[in-house]
């Protein structure tokens, strides 16, 4: 294997030894047990999503198996941002990687509140802490419009937190943007540092013997190899349309998807669903980016970020 | 503590249509593998192909049957039903098939106050023949009252009988044993106050006729509960279990804070 590959990259100000990251809420809080390996491989670690209060979640079930891929409707259980920066915040900072921490909420002030928090706790983490915003949730305030369905909305929001942070700031888009380069334009002129594409997309399974949705929250985020094609085109499309770093991702599960993403125009790339059946796979991409890069005779994986975008001016 | 084990296909034999026990080389869980935990096999990487399969997409759980610690193998024993595990069916000796486990918390069998009830059926029964191996090997007494929908579709009950644990039989339609549902046998039992504990693992709807009974009776049990897995390892908190008590709901994972649970604990 060429061990004179450099893959570092560096994402909205994060230095990332490696471009493979674990998506929100794939990986737990990142330091468990579960995780099944040395996690101080991965370029950082990105935790689940994070609100002001605990939130117990829906009820269940709250997954199901569909074709090359599944659907989720967790309802964010998560302790609440406090909870995390007591009891995960020191756990993950041993780890001398840079955290990602997720951050969700219903309404403005909810998501400004985390991130102050977060903020003032920044010094836990040397390696360094970014935020990535979720703008899939649903605005209570908006009509339960999603942040993330609309660019005036998401800007609002992405300057308001803004305002209390100089962190790292990933925004993350939600596959049903009904204009993803006007989304990703808004949230960059923002004041976001990095994107991160795609979240889930709605779907739902049907008990065809009860007659009812399978999911207690009635729809799902389906993810996985499924949606893929559709996740590498809005990434080669954004790409084309902003300066700020890209984070691919959605149903990634080999280092040929990885690499696609990247050839799409992503610096990074996360592994989320595709952890579950395969728990090494994101040990498997770096090691897979590591030789491809060596067949196709670059030293740095940065010289493949976007390297099947259309030459600009062309 | 769960790790990830290459397990080597030793055999695969039928038992009754469509069900089939699986012995794995797979010493790491054979050590350390108790009653009521379960593992995860990616079906969809036998042999670890170069792509892994993406359809199955998850692994599938199956609760450890018998384990041999000399010999380092693990059986269990499953119904080839829906895709991933028809998939398993065709594994044949000599195939490397990854083996995730051993999962979960598994029966308290030390705690278990004697005589036990081992209350199941159909592929709820393979963890309870565990555990009733365990109990005759400790000279503890145990009993299984194992219901089905009718006499072909019974098994386990050798396995019971071979340890020396007695069983009794319960059929939907009267084929074996007594006609009517597994709680039927075990009533009389519980009246007779010759239970002390109850362990049950089968279809929801029979724990929840077990939980009904064993309320009744004020008798401590606990129960192996199914739920949709991804993970397995308290990552994804899809496995979510309604946990009792009033107000604000609460969940617990099957995967780590279970399978079992004591029967008051949670909500079916
Ligand atoms: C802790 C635990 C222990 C188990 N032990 C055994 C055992 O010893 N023997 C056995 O035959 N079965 C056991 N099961 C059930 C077994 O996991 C399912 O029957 C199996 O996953 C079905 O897969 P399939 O490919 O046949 O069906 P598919 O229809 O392809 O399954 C679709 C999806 O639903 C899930 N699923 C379907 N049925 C169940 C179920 N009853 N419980 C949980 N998930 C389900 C599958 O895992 C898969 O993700 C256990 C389940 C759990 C949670
Ligand atoms: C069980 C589960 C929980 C998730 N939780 C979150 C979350 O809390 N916040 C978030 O932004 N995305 C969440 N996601 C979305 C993933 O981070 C990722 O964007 C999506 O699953 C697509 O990637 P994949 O196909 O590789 O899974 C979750 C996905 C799954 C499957
Ligand atoms: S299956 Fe993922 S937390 Fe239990």
């Amino acid at each position: 294997m060429p061990d004179d590959v450099d893959l570092s990259v560096e994402v909205a100000g994060l230095r990332l030894k490696n471009p493979v990251l674990p998506a929100s809420g794939t990986f737990g809080y990142g330091h468990e047990p579960g995780a099944l390996f040395d996690v101080s491989r991965l370029g950082a670690v990105v935790v689940k999503g994070t609100t002001l209060r605990p939130r117990a979640g829906n009820p269940p079930p709250r997954i199901v198996e569909t074709t090359a891929g599944m659907l989720n409707s967790i309802g964010l259980e998560n302790p609440g941002v406090d909870a995390v920066v007591a009891e995960h915040l020191p756990l993950l900072a041993r780890l001398g990687v840079p955290v990602i921490v997720n951050v969700a909420g219903d309404t403005v002030d909810e998501y400004v509140e985390v991130v102050r928090r977060l903020d003032r706790a920044a010094g836990l983490i040397p390696a360094g802490l970014g935020l990535e915003l979720n703008i899939s949730c649903p605005n209570v305030e908006a009509g339960g419009l999603e942040f993330g369905r609309d660019p005036a909305l998401a800007a609002r929001l992405l300057g308001m937190v803004r305002a209390v942070t100089g962190l790292p700031l990933i925004v993350k888009l939600s596959p049903h943007s009904p204009d993803v380069v006007a989304m990703g334009r808004a949230v960059q002129d923002a004041g976001a540092d990095a994107i991160s594409l795609v979240n889930t997309m709605v779907g739902m399974a049907i008990d065809i013997w009860r007659r009812r949705p399978v999911l207690g929250g009635i729809t799902g985020g389906l993810s996985g190899p499924a949606i893929k094609p559709m996740a590498v085109a809005m990434v080669y499309e954004l790409a084309q349309h902003v300066d700020v770093p890209l984070i691919g991702m959605g149903g990634i599960a080999t280092w040929q998807d990885a690499v696609e993403f990247i050839l799409a125009g992503a610096s990074a790339v996360a592994v989320g669903s595709a952890l579950f059946a395969n728990p090494l796979a994101p040990l498997e991409i770096i090691d897979g980016l590591v030789d491809y890069c060596g067949a196709q005779k670059v030293s740095s994986v940065r010289e493949l970020i976007g390297a099947a975008l259309p030459r600009r001016g062309s | 503590m769960a790790s990830l084990e290459t397990g080597v296909v030793v055999a695969q034999e039928t038992i009754i249509p469509g069900h089939f026990v699986l012995t794995l080389a797979a010493p790491g869980i054979s050590r350390t593998g108790r009653p009521g935990q379960f593992v995860m096999i990616d079906v969809g990487a036998i042999n670890k192909l170069p792509h892994p399969l993406a359809d199955p997409f998850w692994r599938r759980a199956f609760g450890l049957y018998r384990v041999d610690p000399e010999a380092g193998r693990v059986d269990i024993l499953y119904r080839a039903g829906g895709k991933g595990s028809r998939l398993l069916a065709l594994a044949a000796p000599g195939d490397k098939l990854s083996v995730l486990g051993p999962l979960g918390n598994g029966f308290p069998l030390e705690e278990a106050e004697a005589p036990v009830a081992l209350v199941g059926g159909g592929t709820g029964v393979p963890p309870l023949v565990f555990a009733g191996r365990v109990f005759a090997s400790r000279g503890i007494p145990a009993k299984a009252y194992i219901g089905g929908r009718s006499a072909n579709q019974l098994f386990g009950l050798d396995d019971f009988a071979a340890c020396g644990v007695p069983v009794q039989v319960s059929t939907d339609d009267g084929s074996a044993g007594v006609r009517g549902v597994v709680t039927d046998i075990l009533r009389p039992d519980l009246e007779a106050l010759e239970v002390r504990t109850v362990f049950a693992c089968g279809p929801t709807p029979m724990l929840r006729a077990v939980q009904g009974l064993v309320s009744q009776f004020k008798l401590p049990a606990y129960l192996s509960v199914e739920a949709y897995m991804a993970c397995g390892r308290g990552l994804c908190l899809g496995c979510a279990v309604r946990l009792a008590g009033d107000g604000e709901p609460r969940y617990a994972n099957a995967c780590t804070d279970g399978p079992v649970f004591r029967s008051e604990e949670v909500v079916l």
